[in-house]
């Protein structure tokens, strides 16, 4: 979510990338959850814009945290100082505990309701006879082998 | 939890774009940097190597080009090594303090192999840094240039014809001459016919022998005496009232003839008047020739003025984005996704600093390291990216001495202070022996004259304090011998003013330039100017002194019938008018007089009677008185 909100290029969504790949994170959810939330990120800029100056300017008590990043070494490259990266990184940390919730919460109705029907559908069956599934499942081959050799 | 088996991997191609984008950086520095200073100049920018070191924290380019902007294969400028020592730690606050910066070999106009010119762009209308009123000031200079009456001075030839100049003056002093003779002519009409209102001559003569006839025969008696004494009276009364008549006639007559004195005194000096005005009709004071400087230097300084004044705005652009305000904390800066928040505060540091770097340049003939023609030496001081932040002003100083070139020596101080408001910047240039041939001067068509020797030596002192500008540029020229060759020989003024300034070798141009309250002034001074007036007004006084003597002659010639007649009808009112009151006055006077003296006799003459009467009638009366005594009783009495 945090790297579908916010600007593609910003610092922090390289940190995210580095601690996704580290970490056990499913990657075929993360690359959809980054889609889908880019997509929204999109119409949401003005908010972010207005999000961030107001946490940037308007939010005096924060003011020295801010000068503070502004002035400390390698934070500066972050470019926390513009309002729309502030306001999309505020807005999906602040989002973030109601959306995990949610999404577990989805996910359990999901496998409990609708992935058999899901699986048995038609259009899952289309997918899986196109080429770029056929790419998934090779590269999940690549996988499990490398993984079996390292 | 952790993909261990992933690390490995993620670890191997972080570390390979961190060394390809060590690797790389050399050459994206490169092209920023050739397209930065691409975007600036407007012409292509190449740099033949470049590199970045971080051990040594040091940036090095070789042989930086900019290509000209007027020739494909030229460039305009070219520098042989310029090395940057910078701070490496105050790279990881996304600052970079720049310890020393040196260049060394500087090349002007060098030929450069492949083209210099850079394929067409989409003109933008007008840059981000552009400024409006200094377009707008400019371009009302230049269209006032556009009215001073330049062609004027090509058109103007000396005046042949006298009757095509008095025909155009439409000549004064004849109406009034004119007017005069009428006023004459009217006052004398009605003056006559007041006058002969007045009794006649042989009525004063029948009245007066009317009392020369009383006074003639002596009185018998006194009924006679009252009698001829009425009529002497009733005519001295009758003279009286008319020398009175005569006396006030007189008087309006004398006034009215000094008012026809005064009008035609007034028509003649209106003479004098008209030959002034004609003097004016060729003269050469409609060209106003106090502007002589400005319309040769003005219109060519002003392309440079444009040109200063919009890379000021540009300097002021990027140095001074946001025109500070004391009691405001952030700056804004827009951008293409959102606003960049920047935190004015004592504890930030401005991103780019040189806080004091001097350093000479020599400059290479020909790009030969061995003939040095030309050396630089720079001093930067306290240069930065946001004046607000750093809190000290910037200063540069820059001078240069040059060998075989179009100038001798400049100095150019450059003093900015944008730390806070006003925004405050000074630049001060002292140029010495600059060739004065590639010193723009001369009117175009009219009179491209051209400095084809000697030196100038200008100060230029330009100071701004907010959008108040104030511009002072004095420049000194010595020696000057002057190119008319392409001057074409027209008119009478141009050849004149080629003669003049050919022996003017010394003088100044003083350049004025304010901007105050939002009013632009350019004012141009010169002892051009009056030494280009006098020689002026003297060849053509010389020129001009006979038809201006033809003229005075044909003036006088035109209005001397008016002023004949003028006259003569003023000589004729005093004649007929004045003569004739003064006669009556006289007349009426000496017979007065006559009359008075008759009437004395009658008087005496009445005297003499009644005393003879008083006489008679006493021994009449005495006798009477004698015969009655002798009459009377003789009575004697007792006593």
């Amino acid at each position: 979510m945090i790297v579908g909100l916010s600007p593609f290029f910003a610092w922090h969504n390289l940190v995210i990338f580095l601690l996704v790949f580290l970490l056990r994170v499913n990657l075929s959810m993360f690359f959809m959850a980054t889609a889908f939330f880019a997509i929204i990120g999109f119409f949401m800029d003005p908010l972010f814009d207005r999000l961030g100056y107001f946490l940037l300017v308007e939010l005096d008590v924060a003011r020295s945290l801010w000068i503070w990043i502004a002035s400390a070494p390698i934070l500066p490259f972050f470019r926390l100082n513009n309002t729309v990266v502030m306001g999309s990184l505020a807005l999906s940390l602040i989002t973030y505990f109601p959306v995990f919730v949610v999404a577990i919460w989805a996910i359990g109705q999901y496998r409990k309701h609708w992935k058999e029907k899901i699986k048995d559908s038609k259009f899952m069956k289309w997918f899986k006879a196109t080429k770029l599934y056929g790419l998934y499942e090779k590269y999940q081959n690549f996988q499990e082998k490398w993984e079996n050799l390292v | 939890m952790i993909r261990w088996k992933v690390f490995l991997p993620v670890f191997i191609v972080v570390a390979l774009s961190l060394w390809f984008c060590i690797y790389r950086i050399d050459f994206w520095l490169k092209a920023a940097f050739e397209n930065a200073i691409s975007a600036v100049t407007g012409t292509k920018t190449d740099i033949t190597y470049l590199r970045v070191s971080f051990r040594n924290s040091s940036l090095i380019i070789k042989k930086l080009e900019i290509a000209s902007s007027k020739e494909e294969f030229k460039n305009a400028l070219e520098f042989s090594d310029i090395v940057i020592d910078f701070q490496s730690l105050p790279l990881l606050e996304k600052r970079f303090v720049v310890d020393d910066f040196s260049i060394k070999g500087i090349t002007w106009g060098g030929p450069r192999r492949k083209s210099g010119f850079l394929p067409p762009q989409p003109k933008d209308d007008k840059p981000s840094w552009f400024s409006e009123w200094a377009d707008e000031a400019v371009s009302k200079v230049k269209s006032e240039f556009g009215e001073l009456p330049v062609a004027k001075l090509a058109d103007f030839r000396v005046p042949t014809n006298v009757d095509e100049v008095l025909t155009t003056l439409n000549l004064e002093s004849e109406k009034a001459l004119r007017a005069a003779l009428v006023s004459a002519q009217e006052s004398k009409t009605e003056w006559t016919r007041t006058i002969s209102e007045l009794k006649d001559v042989s009525e004063y003569r029948e009245m007066f022998s009317q009392v020369q006839r009383a006074a003639s025969s002596s009185p018998q008696t006194p009924a006679e005496i009252l009698d001829k004494v009425k009529v002497i009276q009733t005519s001295i009364s009758f003279f009286e009232n008319e020398k009175k008549k005569a006396d006030q006639l007189l008087n309006q007559t004398q006034a009215e003839w000094k008012k026809l004195q005064a009008t035609y005194k007034m028509a003649v000096d209106s003479i004098e008047e008209d030959y002034k005005r004609a003097k004016e009709v060729v003269s050469l004071d409609q060209f106003d020739l106090k502007n002589l400087s400005r319309l040769m230097f003005g219109s060519q300084w002003m392309d440079r003025v444009e040109l200063v004044l919009q890379y000021h705005a540009m300097i002021r652009h990027y140095l001074a984005l946001m025109k500070p305000k004391e009691e405001s904390k952030v700056e804004v800066r827009q951008r293409a996704k959102g606003r960049d928040i920047i935190f004015v505060s004592p504890k930030r540091k401005p991103a780019f600093v040189l806080a004091h770097s001097g350093f000479s340049v020599t400059g290479l003939e020909s790009n030969n390291a061995n003939t040095v023609s030309q050396t630089y030496e720079l001093e930067l001081k306290d240069l930065n990216s946001n004046p607000r932040l750093f809190g000290k002003p910037t200063e540069v100083d820059l001078d240069l001495r040059f060998k075989n070139w179009v100038m001798g020596e400049a100095k150019l101080d450059m003093f900015w202070d944008y730390t806070g408001s006003p925004l405050k910047d000074r630049y001060k240039l002292e140029a010495n022996r600059i060739e004065a041939s590639n010193w723009p001067v001369g009117i175009p068509k009219i009179f491209p004259v051209k400095m084809a020797g000697g030196v100038a030596n200008s100060s230029s002192l330009l100071s701004f304090v907010d959008d108040e500008m104030k511009w002072t540029n004095r420049v000194n020229f010595v020696d000057i011998s002057w190119d008319f060759r392409e001057v074409p020989r027209i008119g009478f003024v141009i050849p004149a003013i080629s003669e003049v300034l050919q022996k003017i070798k010394d003088f100044f141009v003083e350049f004025e330039i304010l901007r105050k309250q939002g009013n632009f002034d350019f004012i141009v001074r010169s002892d051009l100017d009056d030494k280009m007036q006098k020689a002026l007004m003297e060849v053509i006084e010389e020129k001009w002194k006979a038809f201006q003597a033809k003229l005075k002659l044909a003036i006088e010639e035109k209005v001397a019938k008016y002023r004949r007649e003028a006259l003569a009808e003023i000589g004729r009112y005093k004649k007929d008018v004045l003569g004739k009151v003064e006669e009556k006055k006289k007349l009426a006077e000496n017979y007065q007089k006559q009359a008075e003296a008759r009437f004395k006799e009658v008087q005496n003459l009445a005297e003499k009677k009644k005393k003879e009467l008083q006489n008679k009638v006493k021994k009449e009366a005495g006798d009477k008185l004698k015969d009655i005594t002798k009459q009377a009783p003789k009575i004697k009495l007792p006593f």
